[in-house]
């Protein structure tokens, strides 16, 4: 493996961190709850693997509402999804670890979590308000990280309102509980 | 001959297997839609994603549990700017709903065999 595909993750991973921390912060501070250091109140659900350029999320949501969630197919009001960010581990042959023909998380990068409560959103304009979801980034360690969550993540985010604000995790609830 | 004898036979049983070679499908995306709507490969096969658009456009995948993305350099705003080509080999049998982060609208469905 090339120097350059070894640290291309890392850069990359580095890239998001500061891209993201370079946005001016979020003048109300985000209410999320910080996940770092309670992953047993949460399951793992789904493992997103970017092939490409050899990185990894790990997607968690809150026991109690990800029960609820397989019973009703909506997520409940307090569903908190986390997602950790890993590179992958190097194969030696220019490649990354599979196990499964799923990347094999390495070096965690970053945290972010996703987190709705009942009268939580009215801080942001309704053309960009993610309903009642708010956002938060944490270092792997669980040092907050100051980012405009309204640029950062409700943008794109917002996009999918008719699956409640998720690319897939709303799918994966509503697929199983039909 | 005589030595070649059990070699022939060994080869008219069909060992060794033939390899079957690992396949590229394509898959295109023209304005705001992929070229098909559904797409059918073997386990192993690269799924070639080619953005023949003027805009551009995050393509993922997901089935069940497992997920993927074509980010392939460090930019998380786009997969593919017009022109781009990737192609990710497809291991995980499973029926993947495919789509656009940035146009919601865009729907595949791939399904991948064992």
């Amino acid at each position: 493996m090339t120097t350059r595909n070894w640290l291309a993750p890392l850069t990359t991973a580095g890239a998001l961190a500061t891209a993201l921390a370079a946005l001016a912060a979020d003048p109300v501070p985000s209410p999320v709850d910080n996940p770092v250091g309670k992953y047993d109140d949460y399951e793992m659900i789904i493992q997103v693997d970017v092939p490409l350029r050899g990185t990894l999320r790990h997607v968690y949501v809150d026991k109690v509402s990800a029960a609820e969630a397989r019973r009703t197919g909506q997520l409940p009001d307090g569903t908190k999804i986390v997602m950790r960010d890993f590179v992958g581990v190097p194969d030696g042959q220019g490649g990354w670890k599979t196990e499964n023909h799923r990347l094999v998380a390495g070096k965690p990068v970053v945290v972010l979590i996703q987190q709705k409560r009942k009268g939580w959103g009215t801080t942001h304009p309704p053309e960009i308000r993610n309903g009642e979801w708010e956002y938060g980034l944490f270092t792997p360690d669980g040092k907050p990280i100051p980012i405009n969550t309204e640029q950062a993540c409700m943008g794109c985010h917002k996009l999918v309102e008719k699956t409640d604000h998720t690319y897939i995790v709303h799918s994966y609830f509503a697929d199983r509980a039909r | 001959m005589r030595r070649l004898a059990p070699f022939l036979v060994l080869a008219l049983l069909g060992w060794p297997p033939l390899t079957t070679r690992a396949a590229d499908v394509a898959l295109t995306i023209d304005g705001q839609k992929f070229s098909a709507a559904t797409v059918r490969m073997k386990g192993g096969d690269r799924l070639v994603v080619e953005n023949r658009s003027q805009e551009n456009h995050f393509i993922y995948g997901h089935s069940g549990g497992y997920a993927f993305d074509y980010r392939a350099t460090e930019s998380n705003t786009a997969t593919h700017k017009p022109g781009e080509r990737y192609g990710i080999p497809m291991h995980v049998p499973g029926t993947y709903r495919l789509g656009c982060a940035l146009h919601p609208a865009m729907h595949a469905t791939v399904t991948v065999e064992e």
